[in-house]
């Protein structure tokens, strides 16, 4: 399998940034890490080699990029407002930056998001707001209201709110999308979410599930058994829904 | 292996005995699993037709060859309207195993002697729950189609195009919530394409 390391110095985050490339062809597939977590993740927790035979016949090609959740919606020391700026830079980094590098590295067009956990969040954000560059997501365990405290996941901006909180919360922005040029792309996506049933998360799941059916955007939510929340769920997963 | 489908199979065996009399010998059999077991207004789709419906809750297609001996040859059908395969690939098994189970079964209805009564297969359905497994389905159902093709009197029955919306996706409104079972309407289209073939598979 084709492994290659990137490095370089992101203009809108304004520091050095790191991703991980596996597999030489297929559907480009932007691999978000869990809370806090990093682009070296996805391969140590054996998540890669779940996808190994995919990734070898040439049908995926994984970039595993980094977080900033540490200095973004994790950042619990700084203000609210500097949290979903310093978030917005990272989505900036991610559109601006890694999608024209992966494409310089592969011309096929089809691109899916994927996380797992709060990289469920990114995935499903990043694919709710810019349709049309994604095709796929596949969000595995994930919250989609960040705003919303669920046993001892807290509201990540500290019951702060404006008009970019509301933004990048799907579970706000998405029940109110109007513009056809929008839905369409993403009536046109292939969405898939799985939530164990015993997951804090799955009352959040099943909202999203539905607001997306309402919009017309078709989705399929798999509940798996038990909480499910754990790489050796996500191992048994990726193969099924990626 | 199969204990777990033993006292449905056992309640149809004692249907049957039931129905051992001539005139309730002779009947279209739907034989499958549960999607074919929940088709309960079939009746209503289709009035005029003499048929028992032998389908067993969550079987694969494996389970239908394990157990048809015991329960389709007795009834002596006049045809065989048959669907399962969408549980075997949900546990997990490869296409190729899938195969291999309907291989067995249309040995078994060969070694019955119905070989020559129409036997119908209704593709392995699009659902919104298997659609990850859309490409292993395709698969199964590609040579399905190739078998079929090869007797007069064996038909596939693609239930595909209708259950897709403009997108290509599973439509929503033909499943009940869990995403795998037919609606109403989800039995309406299916009825559809059986009526479409009617005078080849009653």
């Amino acid at each position: 399998m084709r492994r290659e390391y990137h490095k370089w110095c992101s203009l809108n985050l304004h520091r050095e940034m790191e991703l991980l490339v596996f597999g030489h062809a297929g559907a480009r597939v932007l691999v978000f890490p869990t809370r806090v977590g990093r682009f070296f993740d996805f391969e140590n927790w054996g998540l890669v080699n779940s996808l190994r035979d995919t990734i070898n016949a040439g049908n995926l090609q994984l970039i595993c990029i980094d977080s900033v959740d540490a200095e973004s919606l994790y950042c619990n020391w700084a203000h609210p407002r500097g949290r979903i700026e310093r978030h917005q830079q990272f989505e900036n980094y991610v559109m601006q930056e890694v999608l024209p590098f992966s494409e310089s590295i592969n011309p096929e067009r089809f691109l899916i998001a994927h996380g797992c956990s709060f990289g469920a969040y990114h995935a499903a954000n990043f694919a709710f707001r810019h349709p049309k560059h994604f095709h796929k997501v596949v969000a595995l365990s994930g919250r989609y209201d960040i705003t919303q405290q669920v046993e001892g996941f807290r509201n990540l901006l500290d019951d702060y709110y404006d008009q970019d909180v509301y933004f990048h919360n799907p579970s706000h922005y998405v029940p109110n999308l109007t513009d056809e040029s929008h839905l369409r792309p993403l009536r046109e996506m292939e969405i898939t979410f799985a939530i164990g049933e015993h997951d804090p998360f799955i009352a959040n799941n099943h909202f999203m599930s539905a607001i997306l059916w309402a919009k017309g955007a078709w989705n399929s939510l798999n509940v798996w058994p038990g909480r499910a929340h754990r790489a050796r769920y996500w191992r048994q997963m990726l193969p099924i829904y990626l | 292996m199969f204990d777990w489908y033993e006292d449905e199979v056992r309640g149809h065996e004692g249907k049957l005995a039931l129905r051992a009399k001539p005139e309730l010998r002779g009947r279209v059999v739907l034989y499958g699993s549960s999607t074919l077991r929940l088709w309960e207004q079939f009746d209503s789709h289709f009035p005029e037709l003499s048929f028992v419906n032998l389908a067993f809750g969550g079987s694969t297609l494996e389970a239908c060859a394990y157990f048809f001996e015991r329960l389709i040859p007795p009834c002596d059908p006049r045809s065989i309207v048959f669907y399962a395969g969408d549980n075997d690939l949900g546990d997990g098994h490869e296409p190729n195993k899938v195969i291999d189970s309907l291989k067995t079964l249309l040995d078994k209805v060969d070694r019955a002697g119905l070989g020559e009564i129409p036997f119908a297969f209704i593709a392995i359905k699009p659902s919104i729950a298997r659609w990850p497994l859309r490409d292993k389905i395709r698969k199964v159902n590609q040579v399905a189609e190739q078998w079929m093709a090869e007797r007069p009197n064996r038909h596939y029955l693609d239930i595909w195009p209708p259950m897709l919306n403009e997108h290509g996706h599973p439509r929503k409104e033909l499943y009940v919530e869990d995403g795998l079972h037919l609606s109403w309407d989800g039995y309406d289209v299916w009825a559809d394409v059986l009526r479409a073939h009617a005078n080849s598979i009653f």
